[in-house]
């Protein structure tokens, strides 16, 4: 890395023992910049030790501020691991999040792109916030490794794990049930049973039952046809005009079925509306 | 009489989905995603529009069925297909006014394109009466699609997935699918269902009274 600042020339013009940090830089300085220019400093001492390598004056000074550098260095490194543990208890996109399990008891908004910064906002969100599930969840592993999702925005509940393997089983869990409950709404007298097993069990004889009442129903409709082609309604069912037919037959049927949920039945206007018909086609 | 029809057609619609939509949005589910999948669906098959396509396409079918068996009686290779006629137009009206979007739909509509398909393949092969028959035994036995029958009891399936892998045979389609698409599936399923049962009986109703009281003359 270049320093930009320092080049050999100065280095080789100037008295060599008075490198300090005060007289190359003369402005305001504070941390990171200093961190940064020690860094410079120190490539460029390095730099000049290769010329000056018989000065002692030189490297007496020399070290001192290399381990003023790696003092600094150093600490800027421990700062940017507390960062970066805290980042990626909350970014799981890094693999590394095994280590996190027995530390996962903050509940944390799990983002995919951004950094850990703010950590602090977020952790008196966690402890407000009520507990969820149990710890079981967190162990149970059974189920094969899905696929990490692309940053579903999940909340960890209190006690749970937030690696992605089990994350991911959750919002698979919470589809399933999402969909189950959606069923539940549907079937008649499902919203009382308890239990997935059982609903799935209504479900499959409720639609065994329909599929029984479709095959009943048109195996009636197969006499009806048959029946009704042998018998008058040739006459009746001209095959040309039958297009007239099914709008008056849906008319009907539509208030037959308000009839039927209205205790109210209809029979004669039912002969009635298709004997119009029958008359208008004749 | 077709102006009446149209008069009384925008009304009731209008009517019907506004209801719809508000019983979707008063309803207090646990979440969105779950309303919507049931809301929109429910609304989709119980419209009264929905029930007046499927009827008109039935009644076609039936027509097409009589023609059928009334025409040539012998053309119909077995008595299983006679029997099974009305049904399977039934099945298949109802799987095209789902409009392709569900796989049970699909289903239906290419299991009768792959009896076709197959028909029309095997006359290429040396044509004997002979192998007329072997014809008709084989696209009858490959009619049925291979779901896997392997029992289930014996394997160590937890519960809940046995029952899911059942409820996915009954569901034309859905043999080898995963566990949400066969719930979604199922869904749909189920209210197309029982519009048909509902469109069906009427239907009976009418023809059956239909043919019973003569018309004057």
């Amino acid at each position: 890395m270049d320093p930009p600042l320092v080049n050999d020339s100065s280095f080789s013009a100037a008295n060599p023992s008075s490198y300090t940090l005060s007289e190359i830089w003369p402005f305001p300085v504070n941390d990171a910049v200093r961190s940064g220019l020690r860094l410079a400093v120190n490539s460029g001492r390095v730099f000049t030790r290769s010329e000056h390598s018989g000065n002692k004056d030189v490297s007496a000074a020399e070290e001192s501020t290399v381990t003023d550098l790696t003092a600094g260095w150093g600490g800027r490194k421990t700062r940017d691991l507390n960062s970066e543990d805290d980042s990626s208890k909350m970014v799981s996109s890094s693999s590394s999040g095994n280590e996190l399990k027995e530390s996962g008891d903050k509940k944390r908004k799990l983002c995919g792109s951004e950094s850990g910064n703010g950590d602090g906002s977020m952790r008196p969100e966690g402890e407000t916030s009520s507990g969820g599930g149990g710890g079981s969840k967190a162990t149970e592993q059974k189920n094969k490794p899905e696929p990490p999702k692309d940053y579903i925005h999940v909340r960890a509940r209190r006690g749970q794990a937030t690696d992605r393997h089990s994350l991911a089983e959750r919002a698979r869990r919470e589809k399933i049930s999402e969909k189950m409950t959606a069923l539940q709404d549907i079937i008649p007298g499902c919203n009382k049973i308890i239990g997935k097993a059982l609903v799935l069990d209504e479900i499959i004889n409720y639609i065994q039952s329909l599929q029984r009442q479709v095959e009943f129903l048109s195996m009636k409709l197969e006499v009806v046809n048959s029946g009704a082609s042998t018998g008058p309604t040739i006459g009746v069912f001209p095959s040309g005009d039958l297009g007239t037919l099914p709008i008056d037959v849906h008319r009907t049927i539509y208030e037959q079925q308000e009839a039927n949920e209205t205790r109210v039945s209809q029979p004669e206007w039912l002969h009635m509306q298709v004997d119009g018909n029958f008359n208008r086609t004749t | 009489m077709a102006s009446l029809i149209s008069d009384i057609e925008p009304p009731t619609t209008d009517l019907v989905r506004r209801k719809k939509r508000s019983s979707v949005s008063s309803a207090a589910s646990p979440s969105t995603s779950a309303a919507s999948v049931s809301g929109e669906s429910h609304a989709r098959w119980r419209s009264e529009k929905q029930q007046r396509i499927y009827s008109a396409k039935l009644i076609q079918a039936l027509q097409q069925v009589r023609l059928n068996s009334s025409a040539a009686t012998s053309s119909s290779p077995t008595a299983q297909k006679r029997g099974k006629a009305v049904r399977e137009a039934a099945d298949r009206a109802l799987a095209v006014s789902a409009r392709g979007r569900t796989l049970w739909s699909r289903a239906i509509l290419a299991n009768r394109i792959k009896l076709k398909f197959r028909k029309q393949k095997r006359p290429k092969t040396p044509t004997k009466i002979p192998s007329m028959t072997t014809v008709v035994n084989s696209s009858n036995r490959s009619r049925t699609r291979r779901v896997s029958v392997l029992r289930l009891n014996k394997k160590n399936i937890p519960d809940v997935n046995r029952k899911v892998r059942v409820l996915g045979r009954l569901v034309p389609g859905c043999g080898k699918q995963s566990v949400p698409v066969i719930l979604e599936e199922a869904t749909d399923y189920i209210q197309a269902l029982e519009m048909q049962v509902r469109a069906m009986n009427s239907l009976v109703q009418l023809l059956s009274s239909y043919g019973s009281a003569p018309p004057p003359i």
